[in-house]
């Protein structure tokens, strides 16, 4: 097989900040009160979206 | 009755002036084009104009309308009693344009208004500038070239259509104008009334298609869908008691070191839902149990930040309608506001009510260990911090940083980052700043559009958080991380998309 070309040289360009580590971690995510109110904020959302998947059937426009 | 075709067109002359400031001009044009019988959106138009001191009005006296063109192709000219298949359109002016035609001002024109033949239904594709009292609302809309006997012009505005409640209805008039707009604002092909007609035929109904008797919401969502949208639907409270309750937390908020509580559970009462798609320009349509309408503005009272008027298009009567109260609506085809489409782009799969759940999330986690001085600490610990919940165009959100007062090591920290398309953007809002007028925003997080909601906790969708003093960001392949101190946190301006 034959050598695969060379990369032409590349310039990184200069990242903000500094290398950091897991953001979930660092705020504590995991937190089962902060899951328990979030999980009932999407079970909310979902039980909205359902009403109004009953609310309008039979529903006629014009 | 019908046009009779040398009737509608009195002469070959391609245009025709109109001095709406000689009394009773504006009248005999409604008359004229109404019919005799009424028209309520176009009367609505003429309330508009007048109110922003128009004084001309250039009639184009043989425009070729695509839209009509397909509707005539598809319906009217079909018909024994025969429709001319030209238009007319009017052009505003709030000044005098000479007889000649010769000079066409752009900073006097507002708008213009197609005609179609048809008495009693004539408003046909339409652009006129908000009225005045929309001044500082936040507003869907978009701008359009038009050209007009050789002269470049451009109006600002979200487009209007009204039904002629045989071929189109309320709901083919609403889609299209969500269609139009998306197609004006966000690069969708355009789609002309046939289309968008022929797109919701199907499914099992009562009654017949064409003329139309209506549409159900499923064709709706099937012809929004066909026409290259992914709507939403989503219920809305019907009473001021089940609008308080949908916007109640769901549990008792802890409070944590500082008094600082965490963010309020998600509100999903009637102004929270349709302001998060107005500010994504993403106009949302909302039905009744027999009339569809779409939300096009709205704006917070000046003292009380909480109190939000609405706006609507209502095809039947007319365009930017101000909405009083929507749980004592005076007409019955508006009770109740029942259920919101939500014209989400294909693109974005993830809808503006899960990233605001994520986004205050990660607010919270960010909170209990933000220090005192931080703003979104300071907002959160006086009770004045809320969210504001778009999706952008992640292009059109970076080249909006410089003029935001953004940090500028935060501007790059951003702009150096690889985005998705489309951002949903959290952001955390002073609402003591919002009620004054002043840079609001104190924190945000960016939640990629076409993040799994099935992930937990949606944490493969965040692309960046900004707190105060610490603002991070995530790689999407290798996953990344690079965080940025900030040394002095400050107040920013929005970046929600239009006008700010």
């Amino acid at each position: 097989m034959a050598d695969a070309p060379a990369r032409p040289a590349r310039q990184r360009i200069v990242e903000p900040g500094e290398p950091a580590g897991d953001l979930a971690t660092r705020l504590h995510l995991d937190d089962p009160a902060l899951q328990r109110r979030y999980r009932a904020d999407l079970d909310r959302v979902r039980d909205a979206e359902l009403r109004a998947e009953i609310d309008t059937e039979g529903v006629r426009l014009h | 009755m019908t046009w009779p075709f040398l009737a509608w067109s009195p002469d070959d002359s391609a245009g025709a002036v109109y001095d709406v400031t000689v009394p009773g001009t504006w009248d005999e044009l409604v008359e004229f084009y109404a019919g005799g019988a009424g028209s309520r959106p176009l009367e609505r138009i003429v309330e508009i104009a007048r109110g922003h001191g128009v004084r001309s009005v250039v009639v184009e006296q043989r425009y070729l309308d695509p839209d009509w063109r397909s509707e005539h192709g598809a319906f009217h000219g079909r018909l024994f009693r025969r429709h001319p298949s030209v238009c007319h359109r009017w052009h505003l002016f709030t000044d005098d344009v000479p007889a000649d035609l010769s000079e066409l001002r752009p900073e006097a024109y507002r708008g213009y208004v197609v005609l179609r033949p048809l008495p009693s239904t004539p408003v046909g594709r339409t652009m006129i500038a908000p009225p005045a009292g929309l001044e500082g609302a936040i507003r869907c809309e978009a701008t359009e070239r038009v050209s007009l006997f050789g002269t470049p012009l451009w109006i600002t505005a979200m487009p209007f259509l009204s039904q002629d409640a045989e071929y189109l209805r309320c709901a083919h008039a609403t889609l299209w104008m969500v269609l139009r707009h998306a197609h004006l604002a966000h690069g969708l092909p355009r789609r002309l009334t046939a289309e968008v007609h022929d797109a919701a035929l199907g499914g099992v109904i009562v009654g017949r298609q064409v003329p139309s008797e209506g549409l159900s919401v499923q064709q709706m969502l099937s012809g929004a869908t066909r026409l290259g949208l992914s709507p939403g639907l989503m219920h809305l409270p019907a009473t001021p008691e089940e609008d308080a309750a949908a916007d109640a937390v769901a549990e008792p908020a802890d409070v944590v070191p500082g008094g600082r509580a965490d963010p309020q559970a998600g509100r999903l009462s009637l102004r929270a839902v349709l302001c998060r798609y107005v500010n994504s320009q993403l106009p949302p349509l909302v039905i009744s149990s027999s009339h569809a309408w779409v939300v096009v503005a709205y704006r917070r009272g000046p003292g009380d930040d909480r109190s939000v008027t609405l706006w609507r298009h209502d095809d039947a009567r007319g365009p930017y309608l101000e909405v009083d109260d929507p749980f004592a609506e005076p007409e019955e085809a508006h009770r109740p506001w029942q259920t919101a489409i939500l014209p989400l782009l294909p693109a974005i799969y993830v809808t503006a009510e899960r990233a605001e759940a994520a986004g205050r999330l990660w607010f919270a986690g960010y909170l209990r260990g933000a220090e005192d001085d931080e703003p979104v600490a300071r907002a959160a610990a006086a009770g004045e911090l809320t969210f504001r919940t778009f999706v952008v165009r992640s292009d059109e959100y970076l080249e909006g940083l410089w003029a935001r007062g953004v940090d500028p090591a935060l501007a790059d920290l951003y702009r150096l980052a690889a985005l998705p398309e489309h951002l949903w953007v959290v952001e955390a809002v002073d609402r003591a700043a919002r009620r004054e007028g002043r840079p609001d925003v104190v924190g945000e997080a960016l939640v990629d559009a076409t993040a799994s909601t099935h992930h937990e906790p949606l944490q493969e969708g965040l692309v960046a958080l900004h707190g105060g003093r610490l603002a991070h960001r995530i790689g999407p392949d290798h996953g990344t991380r690079r965080e940025l101190l900030l040394t002095d946190p400050g107040h920013y301006r929005t970046g929600r998309p239009g006008r700010r």
